[in-house]
């Protein structure tokens, strides 16, 4: 175990080191992420019960781990846990959901933006290129700041002179990601839902910046095993999502 | 052999055949080269940021770049084979493919700016090795690096819907 660095501004006492307690909770947030919302909920009923005593585990580990001056992060995500445990023990959640998201993809389908990318092969094709491009950042960004986290690129440099403007790259190309993903998702809504390859993009997606906002809050910003663990996971997570966006584009 | 006859002749070589017919093979070597461009230039952006003297500035200039260059040199080597392979399936569309053509100038431009740095810019290097912001030459050094490896990215995306 190393020392703890904080990047926070508050120049106040100890924070917490992450233990093993938080990589479960890490963990356990990951899988929840990954299958509370999937057909496999659905289907295999036992998953819905798993899942909401997994959120309850989640939440007793937040409020225990939270410290007294606990940040906006914090907050957030301890509602966002709060509503998802809710969800996942009204039973029908994860069917429900997925047909109203179906029900919205085919709106989304007929919107004058979507038919104008669908029938221009050339508007499609910069919008993917421009996609690869935020991808390119976002890798880049994920591999610089895990391996510094890690210990492995630039350890003898400060962590925030190395994480900061990796954080900021990761930010800018997943903008670009967005805003060119939700345009180039828009004339093919209800087939990219139905995707596994999508799901999967989507489901890494989300377990990645779940990584990355922990990382980025500033009690978790320490150059300890946990932190080290985190910081690869979050860029094996990215290059995992950069893969499966490859494969749902090229096996469509 | 004109340049169509070479391309004729690699879409007749049996790796060109293999990509082209296998169900697999052709979305195994693209994922090998997105995931190699990613790294490649993914990683070398930051050494053209340093040269920029935008991020990384706590560390040298030649220290970045040995620290870089072994993740980007592996991502170059992903990203060159796989291209190559791809290319040699596709050689024929490829000729007669403007932005294959475009990608090939940018990736040629890239280069020539690795050379001109390496032999000429970097001479003086021990001058201005620490400094925060490197001098005017070294800093247009890596920004002709970034907009040679976008202009790359964007020609080769463009390719692929252009192409078949």
């Amino acid at each position: 175990m190393g020392r703890v660095i904080r990047l926070g501004t508050s120049p106040s006492g100890p924070r917490p080191r992450i233990g093993v307690a938080g990589v479960a909770a890490v963990a356990l947030a990951i899988y929840w992420i990954l299958l509370g919302g999937t057909e496999a909920g659905h289907v295999l009923a036992p998953f819905r019960a798993l899942n909401a005593a997994l959120g309850g585990i989640l939440i007793w580990f937040w409020i225990r781990r939270m410290p007294s001056e606990r940040d906006r992060i914090d907050e957030i995500a301890l509602v966002g846990l709060c509503a998802f445990l809710v969800a996942a023990a009204l039973s029908q959640f994860p069917r429900a959901s997925l047909d109203a998201a179906v029900s919205a993809m085919a709106w989304v389908e007929g919107s004058g933006v979507a038919i104008a990318i669908r029938e221009s092969l050339l508007l499609t094709a910069a919008l993917s290129a421009f996609h690869l491009i935020g991808a390119t950042l976002v890798g880049g960004g994920a591999l610089l700041g895990g391996l510094r986290i890690g210990g492995v690129l630039f350890p003898d440099q400060a962590m925030a002179d190395v994480v900061r403007p990796a954080g900021r790259a990761i930010l800018l190309g997943l903008s670009i990601s967005i805003v060119t993903g939700a345009l180039l998702f828009s004339p093919r809504a209800s087939m990219a839902v139905a995707n596994g390859f999508f799901q999967l993009k989507m489901g890494l997606l989300v377990a990645a910046a779940a990584c990355h906002a922990i990382l980025h809050s500033r009690r978790w910003h320490s150059e300890d095993q946990a932190s080290g663990f985190l910081g690869l996971a979050r860029s094996m997570l990215y290059i995992a999502v950069i893969l499966a966006g490859s494969a749902y584009i090229l096996l469509e | 052999m004109s340049i169509p006859q070479i391309a004729e002749w690699l879409e007749g070589t049996s790796v060109a055949v293999l990509v082209r017919e296998s169900a697999w093979g052709f979305p195994i070597v693209v994922a090998i080269h997105i995931l190699g461009l990613t790294l490649s230039v993914g990683m070398v952006l930051w050494f053209d940021l340093r040269l920029l003297g935008v991020a990384l500035r706590g560390s040298s200039v030649s220290a970045v770049y040995r620290r870089i260059i072994p993740w980007a040199g592996t991502g170059f080597a992903l990203m060159f084979a796989s291209g190559a392979i791809l290319l040699a399936a596709y050689a024929t569309s490829a000729h007669g493919n403007v932005y294959f053509r475009a990608k090939v100038i940018a990736l040629f431009l890239a280069g020539l700016n690795a050379l001109v740095y390496h032999r000429f810019t970097e001479r003086h290097r021990s001058r201005w090795d620490e400094a925060a912001r490197p001098p005017a030459a070294a800093r247009m050094a890596g920004l002709i690096s970034i907009v040679a490896w976008a202009t790359v990215i964007l020609a080769g995306r463009m390719m692929s819907y252009t192409m078949f």
